[in-house]
């Protein structure tokens, strides 16, 4: 039985350890030394630096985390319940309900092989999820363990597109900018037909904004260059090739170059499959009341689907404080969720025994 | 399976029996969102919240 206050220090001694994408290698030791501590007995490290611990043998039930934040150290404290740091809600919390979840459940589960899966790279381009894709990984059964207020089932998320804009101009004196190009001026006419086309609010509408921008190189030149990053979120009844093609068209018009950096489709599941069933059923069980929901994000769930599609998201912690200086996680709503996670495995592996 | 009557449209969907009051089920027929209820032992189906709008990853 772990207690609340070795709850709290396993939470403290991984978000302790910055491990922006790249870095979750740090996070190897304490993840050993937890596991340890939790009576996993086979856990190690993959090809590409993904943690495993799994136990049992059988149908296979993935819970798949990830241990990179978004960069950025944030001073790691402990006011009254909660956890602060870069990582509490995403995605270290819940990866940390996930182990204490899964171990939970491990004496009481049969004819089920539980693998918890701490992947890397799930910030930048989900390398980790693309890897155990790539190398025949399987899975009947996957949870992904992103925050989703720790009563949400998520069974969608938006795809990504992400976009490189390079656009060249012959510049002039900023004294008369009607004389001369400006690079900047050509890039926000483009722009505003890009927000125009793609101007959505909601999970279930295209949106658009710009990440990076460089422009410019002299207070008293116009801009010759623009290098800007565009990415868009895609809704689920759209896809990327549908929104790569318009902006080609605009980009043509607009005499800008055009390269995809990054390109990732929706997805979106059944709320009858067992996964998201599972995870319902594993809240009622306690008391909760659980709900449904779309995210507007794109996350491993949008990879890892092509592993299973059976397959939904649930983690503790509120998500609009993930990616922001104010990112804190309640211990109890960790412990909560590890008894969601824990439910959740007693059910799939009960239906695994018809 | 139980057979329960969808609220919005009349239509049949199959329920496993042993499904749990506050259980959400999605009518592929006409797209509602549905929470089950048990009244006295028999199973029916109410609307259900919206499906909501989370956000990031």
């Amino acid at each position: 039985m772990i207690s609340i206050n070795e709850v709290r220090d396993m939470l403290l001694q991984i978000l302790e350890v910055y491990t922006p994408s790249g870095k979750e290698w740090r996070l190897h030791e304490p993840l050993r030394e937890i596991c340890s501590r939790l009576g996993y007995e086979n856990y190690g490290v993959d090809k590409v630096g993904n943690f495993i611990a799994e136990y049992g043998s059988g149908r296979t039930i993935l819970l798949a985390g990830h241990m990179d934040t978004v960069p950025g150290r944030l001073e790691v404290k402990v006011s009254n319940d909660e956890v602060w740091g870069r990582g509490a809600v995403d995605a270290k919390g819940p990866l940390i309900s996930m182990l204490l979840g899964a171990a939970k459940a491990k004496d009481d589960v049969k004819g089920v092989k539980v693998i918890v899966a701490c992947l890397v790279d799930e910030e930048r381009e989900g390398k980790g999820a693309n890897y155990l894709v790539s190398s025949g990984f399987k899975a009947d059964h996957i949870i992904i363990g992103e925050p989703t207020g720790t009563i949400g089932v998520a069974i969608g998320y938006r795809g990504s597109l992400t976009v490189r804009v390079n656009v060249s101009a012959s510049g002039g004196h900023s004294s008369a900018p009607y004389m001369g190009e400006s690079a900047l001026d050509k890039f926000l006419a483009l722009w505003e037909e890009i927000k125009r086309n793609f101007s959505g609010r909601g999970y279930d509408e295209t949106s658009a904004c710009i990440t990076v921008l460089e422009a410019g190189d002299w207070p008293t030149k116009l801009p010759e260059f623009v290098r800007a990053i565009i990415n868009i979120r895609i809704p689920c009844n759209v896809l990327s090739k549908q929104i790569l093609s318009k902006l080609e068209e605009l980009c043509l018009e607009h005499g800008c170059e055009l390269s995809v950096l990054e390109r990732t489709e929706p997805v979106k599941v059944s709320l009858s499959s067992l996964v998201p069933r599972s995870l319902i059923r594993g809240m009622l069980k306690i008391g909760m009341k659980p709900k449904a929901v779309m995210k507007t994000g794109t996350s491993d769930m949008n990879i890892m689907h092509r592993i299973s599609q059976d397959i939904a998201a649930y983690g503790p912690g509120d998500s609009l404080l993930a990616h922001t200086t104010l990112e804190r996680v309640s211990i109890k709503d960790v412990l909560t969720a590890a008894e969601v996670y824990k439910n959740c495995i007693l059910e799939l592996a009960s239906i695994s025994q018809i | 399976m139980v057979k329960v009557t969808c609220p919005i449209c009349g239509g049949k969907l199959d329920i496993p029996e042993d499904s749990l009051p506050g259980e959400l089920f999605e009518h592929e027929d006409c797209g509602a969102h549905l929470e089950l209820v048990i009244n006295e032992g028999r199973f029916e189906l109410k609307l259900a919240e919206e499906i909501a709008e989370d956000w990031g990853q």
